[in-house]
């Protein structure tokens, strides 16, 4: 039997089983496939990391000639294996040391990256907006532009949780104080959060129908196939 | 203080990846720190493989106890473990011994991973179909009346029904300024987004939080 | 010495006159000649001193000899307020007198006894306003006794001192002395006749026998402290004047404060009354004692208790906190307790006792309130409201029956699986006609055609998950396809473990249907390279700007030296790259791109093709022009065909897709309809009800 038959058979077995979790719920067919989904993709990500990030990466390193980068390569190995030590209770505080590096070294990237990627580029973006000499219709442009700060500044106004200590004596209703101006911008944060939201969930349901979609369609497919 | 040594370490190495933003790569007065980052920022990818690996040995680890489990065992986990380790084996036949049976490895892998993770995905689309029909049932107030409103229009817009409809006067003008207005809630949430990262970075940099102690 | 009635407010009932006329009738009567045996024993037992009948008193002579003059005709008159002696008018008409505010009515006798300070454990204590000479010590040990319990009485001395003659307590009128009520504290005891101090006594109760007829003296005497008759206060010489002469050198019975026992022996070894002489208020008193009383050691005198008298509400307000104690025995002095048991039976004093009744003190009285801070009160406040929602029962609510909602689930499963699969068979001629292209797909569209064979590659990257496949690859096919038939070559990578080999496939199909439409070859395995898997995220992507040989040495299939092949050769940093192009389904992993990747890219421009539901949070990057174009979603691959003049795999599709998304539309607003349908027919129902 041709190997690519196989492999759509097994598809169209995967997919079945699935969908019909919809007409039968949770039962032991549909546990099987899922479990076993979850041990290939495990085993695929584990020989992904081995053959295709550590063995390169660490062989590149050993094998040169410099004593640095060797050295470099020996400590990355040893650090590596202290992180398999955080599985075992009596040995977990060895494994601290790594994940310590690992934890600084990502606060620090994604301090850097939010600063200069999206704080400065969407408050530039922001500003950019403002400029009348860009093109097009310079009222547009204005409205444009005001539309988005209002946008922007009200939807952080609605994510406002800290206020200051006198400001945080609980109301009678239990609801923290906020400003009038705060109070007001929240409202209208609100509206274009909903709408941003909205647009998401619209995105997710497209793309979920995209999914039952091409599902159906490989099913007709398999079958007209062989019909024909 | 616990994890001293190690808290000293997410400081220090911490502090020199983020120089790396603030300083350019091609002054040579700070070439060395530069190689010191770049060096740093390697080892910790290596670490991220090795953090998967771990992460992969405990998921089988706790699969075999519960397979083993003398109450109630999950018979269930003999298939992923079955799952993983047939995976495992081929994976590593192809590497270690036949190179050209890679691409085979990658597209049994494609064969089993995309129908089963399409198909659950599909059956999201039935979820919402329901879950949609009670969604004025459950929901009051702005937020939500607006979330719907505009779940609505999106996906009015998303079927491309709109699209085709050239004939109708300002059509695009309307497409455009609909699919505009998510922009000001969207930088709003990514400002936000981009605020609280900052402040959960600078505590882990700081030594007030530390999620590697545990 | 005299014996400070009731209070006269305590028994408003009582005539005054009548009060003490019973005992002083008794006094006035013949001893009974009938004393029971036992009554005669004891008394005949107590000492030397008997009283018999030619050896009463003058003093108790007088007073039957006046009973029997004034036989009927004095009962009603005895007690009437104008027979009150001058003592006690006086004390009448100064009625805030030896009052506990220390004030200036206090007598000067008063204000002695108060400066005495006397101890409150001294047995034998004196009734309340008393008066005793401060100079006599035969009163200075009971008087200490009264200014002790004037300190515990401090509220109720002017009705101590102020009594209303007339408002004699029943307890007199019993015949009885005060005292026993008083948990011991009060007791009438008798002191030897040869006390010079008696002498003084008896002249004073001798007046009171005759000219009041309505107290009883009482007074604790110390026989071995002889009071000189010098010593004698002035109103207490009045007394005596007024006494008959005949009475000086008689024996009285004084009450003595020895304790509550045996006050019959104490009349007995003090007085020696004869059994048959005995008054009917001693003679009630004196039957033999019990089995469980004290014996008194020999020589020493005996004491026979007195029945308890009733004692005033004023009286046990005054008293001592001691004295309301439990044990009588606490007015015992230890020193003087008698062993009752063993060879040291009989004996007084000879073992030590503790006092237990100093073990014993009024518990200490705390305030109920509690006081709070305003802050401690709002915690307070809120957890009184947390526990009281705990209280509340809880609703239940109504759970419907699970066989409804699997019907429903697979009726709309069915549902929408059947106009999914009959459009798909039965095309409604729904073909995709010119759509409307947004700005963002039609600056992707001319990146791309600014690409050439002769650029540098496009580094494409696949961070999807396979469980968007669908939509990622009707959406991204049509640019790979683009980018193909301009035979760009392409450098893969993911930052998704799953990406690299779902690259492989969307290669593989796109050079496949570029070659079935148009006749063009693009050969992935020659034209495109996969680098694979970066790990780490963010961390790889920062790695992967800077320095892309260190980030991705190898290829999928496990090749080095991948960065000294042709194209790229020249790539030593990602500005090597022609255009970046990040295929994702997440905001997420878009925004990790333009933040690590985009600052690092020079001019090259950063393209996406997103899923629709990413793409409302990727938007701001596009208008903020950190990305250059982007496609969205089903739609946007559609459209993107259509913009390149050609059939794209999504068209099949799309009827599909378009009914599926208004079938959405259309459920939307039928539950809504619905709902406000239900809201209104409650309404309506909630108005007729």
């Amino acid at each position: 039997m041709d190997i690519q038959l196989l492999l759509e058979i097994a598809g169209l077995f995967l997919t079945l089983v699935v969908l019909l979790y919809l007409i039968f719920g949770d039962n032991a067919l549909f546990r099987l496939v899922t479990y076993s989904f979850i041990g290939v993709a495990a085993g695929y990500v584990a020989i992904l990391v081995i053959f295709q990030v550590l063995l390169p990466r660490l062989s590149i390193l050993l094998v040169s000639q410099e004593p640095v980068l060797v050295l470099i390569g020996v400590v990355e190995i040893v650090l590596g294996l202290m992180l398999f030590l955080k599985l075992w209770q009596h040995t977990s505080f060895l494994g601290a040391l790594p994940m310590a590096i690992l934890v600084g070294v990502g606060a620090a990237v994604t301090i850097g990256g939010s600063v200069f990627g999206t704080l400065f580029g969407q408050i530039n973006g922001t500003i950019g907006l403002f400029d009348l000499q860009k093109g097009g219709n310079p009222l547009l442009r204005l409205l444009e532009g005001i539309f988005v700060l209002v946008g922007t500044v009200s939807t952080l106004a609605y994510f406002q949780f800290t206020m200051r200590s006198k400001a945080a004596l609980p109301e009678q209703d239990g609801n923290a104080r906020r400003s009038p101006v705060i109070k007001v911008l929240a409202v209208i944060g609100q509206g274009f959060i909903g709408i941003t939201l909205g647009a998401m969930f619209a995105g997710i349901y497209a793309a979920a129908i995209t999914a039952l979609v091409e599902r159906i369609g490989f099913i007709f497919d398999f079958v007209s196939r062989f019909v024909q | 203080m616990r994890s001293p040594v190690a808290t000293a370490f997410a400081i220090a190495f911490g502090i020199v990846a983020l120089l790396g933003y603030f300083i350019p790569a091609d002054l040579p007065a700070f070439s060395s720190l530069v190689t010191l980052r770049s060096i740093i920022v390697g080892g910790a990818v290596t670490l991220a493989g090795f953090a998967s690996l771990v992460a992969i040995w405990g998921l089988v680890n706790a699969h075999w106890q519960k397979l083993r489990a003398r109450r109630n065992p999950d018979r269930y986990s003999i298939f992923m473990l079955l799952g993983f380790f047939v995976t495992l084996g081929f994976g590593l036949y192809a590497y270690l011994w036949n190179p050209e049976a890679i691409s085979s490895f990658q597209e049994v892998v494609n064969t089993f991973q995309v129908p089963v993770e399409t198909s659950l995905m599909a059956l999201l689309a039935v979820v919402l179909t329901m879950a949609s029909f009670r969604v004025f049932q459950r929901r009051r107030g702005l937020l939500p009346v607006v979330f719907i409103g505009s779940s609505l229009v999106y996906l009015l817009v998303n079927s491309g029904f709109l699209h085709s409809q050239q004939d109708f006067p300002s059509i695009a003008w309307i497409l455009d300024a609909v699919q505009y207005l998510p922009v000001a809630g969207g930088r709003g949430i990514l400002l936000g987004i981009a605020l609280g990262s900052l402040m959960a970075g600078l505590r882990i940099l700081f030594g007030a939080e530390r999620p590697y102690s545990g | 010495m005299r014996l400070v009635p009731g209070d006269a407010q305590g028994e408003p009932e009582q005539p005054g006159g009548s009060s003490g006329e019973d005992w002083l009738s008794s006094l006035r009567q013949e001893p009974d000649a009938d004393v029971s045996p036992g009554q005669e024993d004891a008394l005949g037992q107590a000492g030397s001193e008997e009283f018999s009948e030619s050896e009463t008193p003058d003093w108790l002579s007088r007073i039957r000899e006046r009973a029997r003059m004034e036989t009927g005709a004095q009962a009603g008159e005895s007690g009437a307020e104008d027979e009150t002696p001058d003592w006690m008018s006086g004390l009448d008409s100064e009625p805030e007198t030896g009052g506990a505010d220390e004030g200036a009515a206090s007598s000067s006798w008063l204000v002695e006894m108060e400066a005495a300070g006397g101890q409150a454990d001294e047995p034998g204590t004196a009734p309340q306003g008393a008066a005793v000479a401060p100079s006599d010590p035969v009163g200075e040990e009971w008087m200490d006794e009264l200014s002790a319990w004037r300190a515990g009485a401090e509220s109720e001395p002017a009705e101590a001192a102020s009594p209303v003659p007339g408002d004699l307590p029943g307890w007199l009128d019993d015949g009885t002395v005060l005292g026993e009520d008083l948990d011991g504290n009060l007791q009438l005891a008798q002191e030897p006749p040869e006390s010079p101090a008696e002498a003084g006594s008896e002249d004073l109760l001798a007046g009171f026998a005759v000219e009041g007829e309505s107290t009883v003296v009482q007074q604790p005497v110390e026989p071995d402290l002889p009071a000189p008759a010098e010593e004698t206060p002035e109103w207490l010489r009045d007394f005596s004047s007024q006494a008959p002469a005949e009475n000086s050198g008689s024996v009285i019975p004084l009450i003595e404060t020895a304790g509550l026992e045996g006050i019959s022996d104490d009349i007995e070894t003090g007085v020696g009354i004869a059994a048959g002489e005995l008054p009917d208020w001693l003679s009630e008193e004196g039957s033999p004692p019990s089995s469980g009383q004290e014996v008194e050691a020999p020589g020493e005198p005996l004491s026979e208790e007195l029945a308890r008298a009733e004692l005033p509400e004023w009286v046990k307000e005054m008293r001592p906190i001691e004295s309301v104690l439990p044990g009588e025995a606490a007015a015992v002095e230890p020193s003087q307790q008698v062993e009752q048991a063993g060879p040291l039976a009989g004996l007084r004093g000879v073992l030590p006792i503790e006092d237990l009744k100093t073990h014993y003190r009024k518990p200490p009285v705390y305030s109920a309130r509690l006081r709070l801070s305003e802050k401690q009160h709002s915690h307070a406040s809120m957890l009184e409201s947390i526990v009281a929602q705990e209280a509340q029962p809880l609703l239940i609510p109504r759970t419907r029956a699970r066989a409804p909602q699997v019907f429903t689930r697979v009726l709309v499963t069915l549902f929408i699986f059947a106009v999914l699969t009959v459009v798909r068979i039965f095309p409604l001629g729904l073909v995709p006609g010119a759509l409307l292209a947004p700005p963002e797909l039609d600056d992707m569209f001319n990146q791309i055609e600014q690409v050439s064979e002769q650029n540098a590659p496009v580094l494409l990257a696949v961070d999807y998950e396979p469980g968007r496949f669908g939509e990622m690859y009707f959406a991204s096919l049509p640019v790979i396809e683009h980018l193909m038939a301009k035979n760009v070559p392409i450098v893969v990578l993911s930052t998704v473990p799953t990406g690299p080999a779902l690259a492989q496939r969307l290669l593989q199909e796109a050079a496949d249907d570029l070659r079935e439409k148009t006749d063009q070859t693009y050969d992935p395995a020659v034209q495109t390279l996969n680098l694979g898997y970066l790990p780490g995220g963010t961390i790889s992507l920062l790695e992967f700007a800077q320095l892309p040989s260190r980030a991705a040495p190898a290829t999928l299939e496990g090749n080095f030296d991948i960065w000294k092949q042709p194209f790229l050769a020249n790539v030593k940093g990602l500005d090597g790259f022609s255009q970046v192009i990040v295929l994702t389904d997440s905001a997420e992993t878009g925004r990790a791109w333009i933040e690590q990747v985009k600052p690092l890219m020079g001019t090259a421009p950063l393209l996406m093709v997103t899923s629709a539901q990413a793409a409302p949070l990727l938007m701001p990057y596009l208008q903020s022009q950190q990305v250059n174009g982007m496609v969205s979603g089903f739609l946007g691959g559609v459209t993107y065909g259509q913009w390149r003049h050609v059939d794209t795999p999504a068209d099949p599709y799309w009827e599909s897709y378009q009914v599926g998304v208004l079938l959405a539309v259309g459920v939307i607003l039928f539950g809504g309809l619905f709902s406000l349908a239900r809201v209104v027919i409650r309404r309506k129902d909630g108005e007729g009800e």
